[in-house]
């Protein structure tokens, strides 16, 4: 079972029968780490991801068809959690990030200092606008390739690939007093 | 077209870093990285976001107690029973449960009629014409009569033709007897000891036309002795004793059924039940449509037409709770539905019901019904007892069993109680 592909997992548990409950363990535990990494980036709320990363999978449950032509198991997933989010973003508990007002250059020299670095660029991440966030996220976080998030977003790979820059230069420019004390 | 500027040279510089430099766009990079020493800074800190963001990837991992959740979650939804908003199947449209209904009224009083014709075996029910003809060979005589004509006749005591009498014998015909209106004394050779049923002419014509002593012999023929009969209940009692037949008379024979509808005939009941009904369905309390007047439901209302002293028709309606499991396949998962919705039901109405047992005004019954609801076929059946302590009042007690019908998804699901039945009939 662990040698199948996502899509045969899938079709496992479309079909029923014995197999289907340790496939979708199976499934569960290749693709939850890609939802809740997406999930807590889009999200930057740990009690809204886990509200989300449940309702994800519940959904993703509920849908299996076992005449659905599936090509991709975790961009559907994907999809499923992103219109998740949409809708957590746009209710009411939802708070947006706010970025320190300043953010202290300092050297990293231990392991407390390198987490709080981490903290910082996690801040940054959230505070991007979803635009340009998603894409990264995408990327970075769950390893989709640019045709894959295209296909997702439903924007051209071009667009993908302007967005992943300028994410990445608005970072660097959000961090570049603790990211010039960390690379000098 | 690409994806960055070529004439800025950080553009270049992240489309290197992201695989995406077109060769003949290396050499104009490093030609900016080497004369530019804040670009080479830069580069450096978008290695470090890189990274950094491949470390915060790596340090992302759903809790494990998640996972617990969700499974859970996934398992509750494979045997799921929705007690959320009631769904009720809908199998039939209620036109069609009404077309089901009149059909089956149909049926029952057509069955009924059919099985008091085959009840009355060969007895001739022959044409019986009023008294009124002057043809001395059209006047019906009792067959008692008609010997005794022939004996006086043979004897010279009487001459032939006198007519000894004008009770009327019916004539040996194949027609039914005409309805209603006329005078009628039915003989039936194989049934001589049969009670004389009498309908009184409504025609005026008629009696006018026959004589005060005909008329008189019609209601007292001599050949005929006097005792008293067995009174027929209800509306088919005799006021006075009617004679009874000698024995080589024949008693007429009663009549075939009045289809007139009379007042008096007419039966309004009520009901109420008390029992068991399957599937077992609990539900939330504020799911649980039962407690909204919990005092109608059970109870019905019938409208019940007499036949004869047996037979009734009629229609009977009433509103019930109705516990539904029932399952099927939604966007790819198995699901099941617990309701219990109350629902109103309406059906056609046979019941027949035999003579006194055990006391008088204790008269076993059973009742049959079929109808529907708005969300199936339903049919009943009743059976028990009617204590009639007067002509009008009929107190009923019982056992009814039912079963609803109702189809899902193309599956026949059933909803089916035992209930203690007790209720009240008025006629007018």
């Amino acid at each position: 079972m662990n040698e199948r592909s996502d899509i045969e997992l899938y079709q496992c548990v479309a079909q029923g029968g014995v197999t289907a409950e340790q496939a979708f363990n199976l499934l569960y535990d290749r693709l939850s780490p890609h939802v809740y990494r997406y999930c807590r980036r889009m999200l930057g709320n740990e009690e809204l991801t886990q509200d989300v990363f449940q309702e994800t999978f519940l959904r993703f449950y509920r849908s299996i068809e076992s005449d659905r032509n599936m090509t991709n198991v975790k961009g559907f997933l994907i999809r499923i959690a992103r219109n998740l989010c949409y809708d957590a973003r746009n209710s009411k508990h939802y708070g947006l990030a706010e970025l320190p007002d300043e953010l202290p250059g300092f050297s990293v020299r231990d392991e407390y200092e390198q987490k709080e670095l981490l903290e910082i660029f996690r801040s940054v991440v959230d505070c991007l606008p979803v635009q340009y966030r998603e894409p990264l996220v995408l990327k970075e976080y769950d390893g989709f390739s640019c045709k894959e998030i295209s296909v997702v977003l439903e924007i051209s790979v071009a667009t993908v690939k302007v967005r992943i820059y300028r994410a990445k230069q608005m970072i660097r420019k959000q961090m570049s007093p603790a990211l010039a004390e960390l690379v000098s | 077209m690409n994806a960055y500027d070529a004439t800025s040279p950080s553009d270049l510089l992240i489309a290197f870093l992201e695989g995406d430099l077109q060769e003949m766009h290396e050499d104009l990079l490093f030609s900016h990285l080497s004369g530019n020493p804040g670009l080479r800074l830069e580069m450096r800190e978008l290695i470090a976001v890189n990274r950094l963001s491949s470390v915060d990837a790596q340090s992302l991992q759903p809790p494990s107690e998640w996972k617990a959740a969700v499974m859970s979650d996934v398992q509750e939804l494979r045997n799921a029973s929705v007690r959320d908003e009631p769904r009720r199947p809908i199998a039939l449209p209620w036109f069609r449960t009404g077309a089901l209904a009149v059909l089956t009224m149909l049926f029952g009083v057509l069955g009924t009629l059919g099985v008091q014709y085959l009840v009355q075996g060969d007895a001739v029910i022959r044409d019986v014409r009023p008294a009124t003809v002057t043809n001395p060979q059209e006047v019906v005589e009792p067959l008692g009569a008609a010997k005794e004509r022939t004996k006086q006749e043979s004897d010279g005591s009487v001459s032939p033709g006198t007519d000894t009498g004008r009770s009327i014998t019916a004539q040996s015909a194949s027609s039914p007897v005409l309805a209603g209106n006329d005078v009628g004394v039915i003989i039936d050779h194989d049934f001589p000891e049969q009670r004389t049923h009498r309908v009184p002419s409504a025609s005026t014509n008629e009696r006018e036309a026959l004589s005060a002593d005909s008329e008189e012999e019609l209601h007292r023929p001599k050949v005929l002795k006097e005792s008293s009969v067995l009174l027929v209940e209800n509306d088919f009692i005799v006021d006075e004793p009617v004679p009874s037949a000698s024995p080589d008379a024949v008693l007429p024979q009663p009549l075939s059924p009045d289809l007139s509808v009379r007042p008096e005939h007419v039966e309004i009941g009520y009901r109420n039940t008390i029992g068991s009904a399957y599937p077992n369905v609990v539900l939330p309390s504020e799911l649980d449509q039962q407690d909204a007047d919990a005092g109608i439901n059970g109870a019905s209302l019938s409208l019940l037409y007499r036949l004869d002293e047996h037979h009734l028709i009629g229609l009977e309606t009433g509103r019930d709770v109705f516990p539904q499991i029932y399952r099927g396949t939604e966007n790819g998962e198995q699901i099941r539905y617990e309701q219990k919705p109350v629902l109103f039901w309406v059906g056609a109405a046979y019941q027949y019901r035999t003579g006194s047992v055990l006391f008088d005004g204790l008269h076993p019954f059973v009742r049959v019904i079929a109808g529907g609801t708005d969300a199936g076929p339903l049919t009943k059946g009743v059976a028990g007892f009617q204590f009639i302590p007067e002509r009008r009042v009929a107190l009923t007690l019982g056992v009814e069993g039912s079963a609803l019908l109702y189809r899902y998804q193309g599956d026949w699901f059933s909803s089916r109680s035992l209930d203690f039945t007790y209720g009240l009939s008025i006629s007018f």
